[in-house]
């Protein structure tokens, strides 16, 4: 179909060449198959998971309990029951636990089955109905199920990206010369934005919610009931370093096994702290160990209710801080969640030309855009989140320094990062400071005004404002563009207007007055959208000498021209 | 071949916010479509995420391939046409064949004068400066 009219972009999806149209296909059929094998493997995990839940049950003995160590360096202690059991008059014998593997790198994980399942003692086994010799002392909820959304995600990406380079991106069919649709994105596209805002927030609040529980929640509650338990001694049985390849190079872990006496029997542990992460690179791991060599006399913390459950050192250390980092994306997604579900605000009482409903008081008094409160948790939550995260990686290269193995390139990379963790920490006591400036109070009549009408602004302080030396009270306007940069959200400003009001160095002016300006007829009214604004504000600075300066910002609204104005 | 067209009375481009926007839409369509709709909208460009307003908006059911329709639409006294460093903001009318999309635009001015407001350097006027407009629009 040949349009006739029109001097449109060319863009989307028939606007593309055959060839180009293949290679966009070729690139997201790799997304869509590599996701579908993924998914397909996990949820065929999953139903593998759940069949156990329809297994007989079976009466059973332990032949035999205990922990055996495995040829896997990251996954070096595995728990082994034996146990017995009878089918159809006939015995059989099996090693499982539960369906899949169980062997981790907490020998305390590995231990416990055996605590449950001492030998000689009866249970319950299920036994496969269609293969009697397989059989599991335990069945486990399929929780692999819930990894299938990760794979889901390339399949959406691959599936849609196809579907798009066919069929063409929401708006309407796109031809060569066809004029392209603006008006139909009002309908489609902000829709989807949101849509699409909601997913990524969900998916953030759900990453950062797990992370901050099982980093951050676990660990301090453990941290807080462990102050409770009892000091008793203890021998080091092995201590080696355990080195496994992972994605990103060699990862490490200091594997110190030691043995306790308590309620009445021996006991192996090898939990050393609450943090459920590794120690770090090789030289922390190494050091650990040559700390605890084997045989040597030492104290573990124990839990006095079950004595099963032990920790080598349960002080708080550095490495716990990095249980925030996951707390920003759970803060992050949770913002996004709340953006994306609330509705956009309308253009605030658009008038018609017909009538002007909206007659607004004679005089407002306005308020700051920000308290002095909410400006020093504001900046002090930042600094807090910002040097959280920073100084993780400067313990790490503290650490390496440390240990003979400085890491130049990390500390150079750091060294803007920590200049603005500085700069926050600054900012914290600058804005204390400013908190205890005079606090400006302002009156504007009329409490909306037109384009083209006079404001009159009477200010006052309340608190010391003999300090004050120099006043200036501004009418400033500004563009407000808001835009998204891969997953982060800027606002740009550009100031276009700025009057003065006021600007005065006299101390009985100073403390309370008023200025009367004709605002100007030539140009924007204040204006909002969703992602775009005209905001006009007032602007009061105050010099204060070896002191943080009075800077307030406060938002009015101002009018088109009145009707009657644009008439001839 | 289709043909689209809005026809603007006296084929004017600028209106004074409040104003009436009135004329004519025309289309001959090569195969029957489910409706054509005229809108009159804003929307935003430049630095920040694009906003689309549809302000009225008139549908017909094409029940042939081929019809005009005459439109009026009031517009209300804001937003203004205007242009900044980050934003602009523009006025149109769309004619668009639905459900395929199809689109003949007409641009417009919505100002007190006959071009968009420009937001340039206002400021440091001394304390008694008044601004005023140049000259006066005529309406029709």
């Amino acid at each position: 179909m040949k349009i006739q009219f029109g001097s449109g972009s060319t863009t989307g999806a028939a606007g593309r060449s055959a060839g180009g149209k293949g290679c966009l296909t070729v690139f997201f059929l790799v997304f869509l198959v590599m996701g579908s094998l993924f998914a397909i493997l996990i949820v065929g995990e999953a139903v593998q998971e759940t069949l156990v839940w329809f297994w007989s049950e079976t009466p059973c003995t332990i032949l035999s309990s205990g922990v055996v160590e495995t040829d896997t360096e990251s996954e070096p202690y595995r728990p082994e029951i034996l146990f017995e059991y009878k089918v159809d008059a006939r015995v059989y014998q099996s090693r499982r636990l539960t369906r899949s593997e169980t062997a981790g790198l907490s020998y305390d994980k590995a231990r416990r089955p055996s605590d449950r399942y001492p030998p000689g003692s009866r249970a319950t086994c299920r036994v496969n109905p269609e293969n009697p010799a397989i059989a599991v002392l335990e069945r486990q909820f399929p929780w692999v199920g819930l990894v299938v959304f990760f794979p889901l995600i390339f399949v959406v990406i691959g599936g849609g990206g196809i579907f798009f380079t066919w069929k063409g991106m929401p708006g309407g069919r796109k031809e060569v010369g066809e004029v392209k649709s603006i008006s139909q994105r009002a309908r489609g596209a902000a829709g989807l934005g949101k849509k699409i805002e909601l997913v990524v927030g969900l998916i953030f609040a759900a990453v950062g919610g797990g992370l901050s529980v099982y980093l951050l929640l676990i660990p301090s509650v453990r941290l807080l009931t462990a102050l409770d338990w009892v000091e008793i001694p203890a021998t080091v049985e092995a201590s080696t370093v355990r080195s496994w390849s992972t994605d990103d190079g060699m990862s490490h872990e200091a594997d110190v096994l030691y043995r306790y006496p308590a309620a009445d029997r021996e006991w192996l542990s090898n939990r050393r702290s609450f943090f459920p992460m590794s120690s770090g690179g090789y030289l922390a791991a190494r050091a650990i160990v040559d700390r605890y060599p084997p045989g040597t006399e030492i104290t573990c913390f124990v839990d006095p209710g079950d004595a099963s459950r032990s920790v080598l050192d349960r002080g708080f250390r550095k490495v716990y801080l990095i249980g925030l980092f996951p707390l920003a994306f759970l803060l992050a997604g949770i913002g996004l969640t709340i953006h994306a579900t609330r509705r956009t605000p309308e253009t605030p009482g658009r008038e018609t030309g017909i009538d002007d409903p909206r007659e607004p008081a004679a005089e407002r008094l306005l308020e700051p855009e920000a308290g002095p409160i909410a400006k020093i948790v504001g900046i002090t939550l930042a600094a807090a989140i910002w040097n959280g995260i920073v100084s993780i990686f400067v313990w790490q290269a503290v650490q390496a320094a440390r240990s003979g193995g400085p890491e130049w390139f990390l500390m150079i990379f750091l060294i803007p990062f920590v200049l603005v963790g500085l700069a926050l920490i600054v900012g914290i006591f600058y804005t204390i400071l400013a908190a205890f400036n005079p606090r400006p109070s302002l009156t504007i009549s009329p409490a909306a005004p037109r384009l083209g009408t006079r404001l009159r602004v009477d200010w006052s302080f309340k608190g010391k404002v003999s300090r004050i030396r120099h006043l200036r009270i501004v009418l400033e306007g500004h563009e407000k563009a808001t835009y998204r940069r891969g997953t982060d959200t800027h606002t740009d400003r550009e100031a276009f207007a700025s009057i003065d009001l006021a600007d005065s160095s006299a101390e009985w002016e100073i403390g309370r007055g008023s200025a009367e300006r004709g605002i100007p007829e030539a140009t924007m009214h204040s204006f909002s959208s969703a992602n775009n604004g005209v905001v006009w504000s007032l602007i009061v600075h105050g010099d204060i000498p070896n002191w943080p300066d009075v800077s307030e910002s406060f938002e009015i609204e101002i009018r088109p021209l009145a009707r009657e104005r644009l008439l001839p | 071949m289709i043909t689209l067209r809005i026809d603007l009375d006296d084929d004017r481009r600028w209106f004074l916010p409040g104003d009436t926007v009135t004329g004519k839409a025309v289309w001959r369509l090569d195969e029957p479509a489910d409706a054509v709709e005229l809108r009159l909208f804003w929307h935003t460009s430049g630095k920040g995420t694009e906003d689309v307003e549809i302000i009225d908006s008139l549908r017909t059911e094409a029940h042939g391939t081929a019809g005009e329709r005459a439109f009026s639409f009031p517009l209300p006294l804001d937003p203004y046409s205007f242009s900044g460093s980050l934003i602009t903001l523009s006025w149109a009318l769309e004619l668009v064949v639905l459900p395929d999309g199809q689109t003949e635009r007409v641009d417009l001015v919505v100002a007190p004068t006959p071009v968009e407001v420009r937001l340039t350097g206002l400021g440091r006027e001394p304390l008694d400066h008044t601004f005023s407009l140049r000259s006066r629009p005529k309406t029709p």
